[in-house]
């Protein structure tokens, strides 16, 4: 097609509030000296796999319009499962078994309320929140699970065509490829993506739309799952505030990588490199020997103003 | 007309990544005129329309409000040089009452608090200079029926100081007596001295309101005439370039074969606004349903589609029973509806419009839930070829094609699932002259291959023009079901009244 040539401008256009940041990412990375060196390049997708993960399930909740509080304490809940299961003797594929199967069931419940009881997502996931850490003290019975060795496995390089990579990293960038081919090529994912953008008429076109925010929900508690047993392979720890927070951070990626909170529109991929980027700017401003408690504010900061470019570039894209 | 013009455009350019919506476009309104803006659909009258409304910005051109230029940059603006634009898509808001709606964005503020006693009272002198008293002040605007909602907006722009006003596509969703009266009130207006511009795809309507008309095709202004120049031929001439002949109407012609079969039977049925309705639709007939807004006929439609469910009553569809509760359940078995409000109901923004067209194909045509893209888009691109849909490319946001083209995009959609019930709802709303003949072709053709058609629509003539029956609908009840010589605008028009003899 003729017009195929404007479509990089139009792309551009579209997402130059990434491209600039990925071009401040760049300048920063090769700006600072040691960043190049050492181990710190290949470590920025291992450390950037939890977060990953979990905003590559957060996408897919904000796809379908919704909204979830309640990664940070699901991911709690699942570690201290598969502790649980460790500790009483289980091998590693059960451990990893019971790690998913609660995100799969918090997740499921969250888009039960949501799609059945035409709960608010916000509320829904916020309360869940509370109610999940609650079952995670209870589980741990307020105590510390050490040890926890069973996902060990994934701590190890992996060699891909040449690159060693983590078995961290390696799981994030698989589950990223299968969500996104999900959402792209099958039924469901237009589905789901539909339901986001405008529930009413996807639901007259045809669409299931509660049983599609329940799906995407589900998703979300199982890429939780997920990341519970990457977390476990690095921390070996199960605590009752594990991973508090996380979900803020997983919101903060999708913002940054392009997932619209309105709904229906971005993509897991956005997802995944917005987490990149936070994680490249965290890294550097610790680098750059800046206190931590710097660390959030200039990451507030930066994804407030990235925030407010986008908003204002979005004025002139809206009719 | 000797006196000055109150605004006038120059060379007005606008596009849009290179597909050109105004190419210099000159234009100008006098004060005491209703002036009337055609053309087909996507000719950019309302992309004209909002640069007027400092909604769009033009790329180049010059606007000058009594001979001096001015520069509108946003909505208040416009506001501020008394340029009033009624859109298509109302824009009050829908959980504030009538009142202060009226007075939004200029209340009455008295030592820091709003006065309610005053909104209250300057709303009801506006609304009675409009000759509106009925509407009521303290309801939600949201629960008003469509023509009195386009009388609360004219009010609160005439309370604006508004010299001009400009209406586009004002009676698109009147009711015949709704737009009558919006007729009324608007001349009344122009002999105030206030100048009007009006978009609208009647043609009737168009010559019997205005003083002068102003054609646009493809972005360009093809010319100005007044009123006595034109008539309709003429201007159809002047929007398409050649002529248009309208089909016969139908007359009821299923009448001598009607034995046809029945697709659908409903029995007792009653819901929020229905009582006991009972209907039969047969094979390849064109059943019209009409009556005034909230009579029943739009709710019968939604609970043949699934949309809704009925509280009581039996349906039976091929002879089986059919208590759909979900459209899936509706589409599966092939019962697939077009709602009327394209933009809120109708089609999703965030997929682009490729993907909307094969929507609803999409279960049709996939492996193990994998789409076969490839086949999707060369589908679309057929789709749009098909239904002469103007578009840019098949990624843009469907809700930027122009009404008519969003309408079709829309029919499209639920035609190509190929069902054995279609039910559109206003099929032809917003839709250029040409395009609905085109529209009318296709249902008959529809209808002629055995499918049976239900059109929901106001539109009197269109009923006229295609329906083998009408039902007419009053208070939730069946007022009466025309066939044959019996279905005339006239007759239709005194049932949904009730006023027959
Ligand atoms: N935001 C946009 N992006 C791309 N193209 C646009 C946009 N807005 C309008 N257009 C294009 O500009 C052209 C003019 O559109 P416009 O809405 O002014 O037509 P119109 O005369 O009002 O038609 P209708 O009678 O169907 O309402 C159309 O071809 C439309 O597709
Ligand atoms: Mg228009």
């Amino acid at each position: 097609m003729a017009v195929d040539s404007k479509l990089w401008l139009r792309f551009a256009m579209r997402r130059w509030p990434q491209i600039l940041l990925f071009v401040a990412a760049l300048w920063l990375t090769f700006s600072t000296e040691r960043f190049y060196t050492g181990s710190n390049l290949s470590s920025i997708l291992t450390r950037a796999a939890i977060v990953g993960v979990l905003a590559v399930g957060q996408c897919c909740v904000l796809l379908a319009g919704g909204f979830d509080l309640s990664q940070g304490a699901t991911v709690g809940l699942a570690c201290a499962m598969a502790g649980t299961a460790m500790t009483k003797g289980y091998d590693s594929s059960t451990c990893f078994a019971a790690a998913l199967s609660t995100g799969l069931l918090v997740g499921i419940v969250n888009g039960f309320f949501v799609a059945k009881m035409g709960t608010n997502p916000f509320v829904t996931t916020l309360s869940g929140l509370m109610v999940v850490r609650g079952l995670t003290f209870l589980v741990l019975g307020g105590l510390t699970l050490n040890k926890l060795t069973m996902f060990a496995a994934l701590d190890s390089k992996v060699d891909v065509a040449g690159v060693a990579l983590s078995g961290r990293a390696a799981v994030f960038m698989l589950a990223t490829s299968v969500i996104w081919i999900f959402l792209r090529q099958t039924l469901w994912g237009q589905h789901l993506r539909a339901t986001g953008g405008n529930a009413e008429a996807a639901r007259l076109a045809g669409v299931r739309t509660d049983r599609m925010k329940i799906l995407s929900f589900a998703l979300s508690g199982l890429c939780a799952g997920l990341a519970a047993v990457l977390l476990l392979s690095f921390v070996k720890v199960s605590k009752t505030d594990t991973a508090n927070g996380y979900e803020l951070d997983s919101i903060a990626s999708c913002v940054i990588g392009g997932v619209s909170l309105a709904g229906g529109e971005g993509s897991v991929l956005g997802a995944a490199a917005g987490c990149l980027m936070l994680k490249t700017i965290e890294t550097i401003i610790t680098l750059r020997g800046l206190d931590d408690q710097y660390r959030s504010l200039v990451t507030g900061a930066l994804i407030l103003t990235f925030a407010a470019t986008d908003a204002w570039v979005g004025r002139g894209r809206r009719k | 007309m000797d006196a000055l013009p109150v605004l006038k455009m120059l060379e007005i350019h606008k596009s849009y990544f290179g597909a050109k919506a105004l190419r210099g476009v000159d234009w100008e309104l006098f004060p005491g005129e209703i002036h009337a803006l055609c053309g087909e659909n996507g000719a950019g009258k309302s992309t004209l329309v909002e640069t007027l409304a400092g909604t769009i910005r033009p790329d180049s051109g010059r606007i000058l409000l009594d001979g001096r230029d001015i520069y509108l940059p946003n909505p208040s603006s416009a506001l501020k040089s008394g340029i009033a634009v009624i859109h298509q898509e109302l824009q009050l808001v829908g959980c504030l009452s009538v009142a202060e709606n009226i007075l939004l964005g200029d209340e009455p503020v008295r030592l820091g608090k709003l006065n309610r006693r005053a909104i209250r009272s300057h709303a009801a002198i506006s609304l009675e200079m409009l000759d509106a008293k009925q509407i009521p002040l303290s309801v939600a605007a949201d629960t008003l029926p469509t023509g009195q909602r386009q009388i609360v907006e004219i009010a609160r722009a005439l309370r604006r100081q508004a010299r001009v006003l400009i209406l586009d596509e004002p009676t698109a969703a009147l009711t015949s007596g709704e737009a009558k009266h919006l007729a009324d009130l608007l001349k009344s207006l122009k002999n105030k001295g206030l100048a009007i511009a009006l978009v609208s795809h009647h043609l009737d309507e168009v010559l019997a309101l205005s003083d002068r008309l102003t054609v646009l095709r493809d972005g360009e202004r093809v010319g100005t005439w007044q009123r006595h120049e034109m008539d309709h031929e003429k201007l159809v001439q002047a929007m398409i370039g050649r002529r248009v002949t309208t089909g016969a109407n139908r007359g009821g012609k299923l009448l001598e074969n009607g034995s046809r079969s029945e697709i659908l039977t409903a029995d007792d049925i009653s819901g929020v606004t229905l009582s006991s309705v009972s209907l039969k639709i047969r094979n390849g007939e064109i059943l019209g349903m009409t009556g005034l807004a909230g009579a029943g006929q739009e709710e019968m439609a939604q609970i043949l589609a699934g949309e809704s469910v009925a509280t009581s009553g039996r349906m039976t569809y091929e002879g089986q029973a059919y208590r759909p509760v979900h459209p899936a359940q509706a589409q599966k078995i092939g019962v697939v509806a077009v709602p009327a409000d394209r933009r809120k109901r109708g089609l999703i923004a965030a997929l682009g419009l490729g993907r909307n067209l094969v929507f609803q194909r999409l279960r049709q045509k996939n492996r193990f839930g994998f789409l076969n893209w490839p086949f999707f888009w060369k589908e679309a691109e057929r789709l749009c070829e098909d239904f002469q849909i103007k578009f840019d490319r098949l990624s843009q946001n469907p809700l930027t094609l122009s009404g008519g083209n969003q309408q079709k995009a829309l029919l499209a959609r639920a035609l190509s699932t190929k069902p054995k019930l279609a039910i559109l709802n206003e099929p032809t709303r917003g839709v250029d002259i040409r395009t609905r003949e085109a529209i009318h072709q296709r249902i008959e053709a529809l209808s002629a291959s055995g499918v049976a058609v239900v059109v929901i629509s106001p539109d009197t003539q269109e009923l006229e023009r295609i329906s083998d029956r009408v039902v007419v609908f009053r208070q939730g009840q069946v007022q009466c079901e025309l066939t044959g010589d019996q279905i005339s605008e006239r007759r239709i028009l005194a049932e949904t009244a009730g006023v027959a003899t």
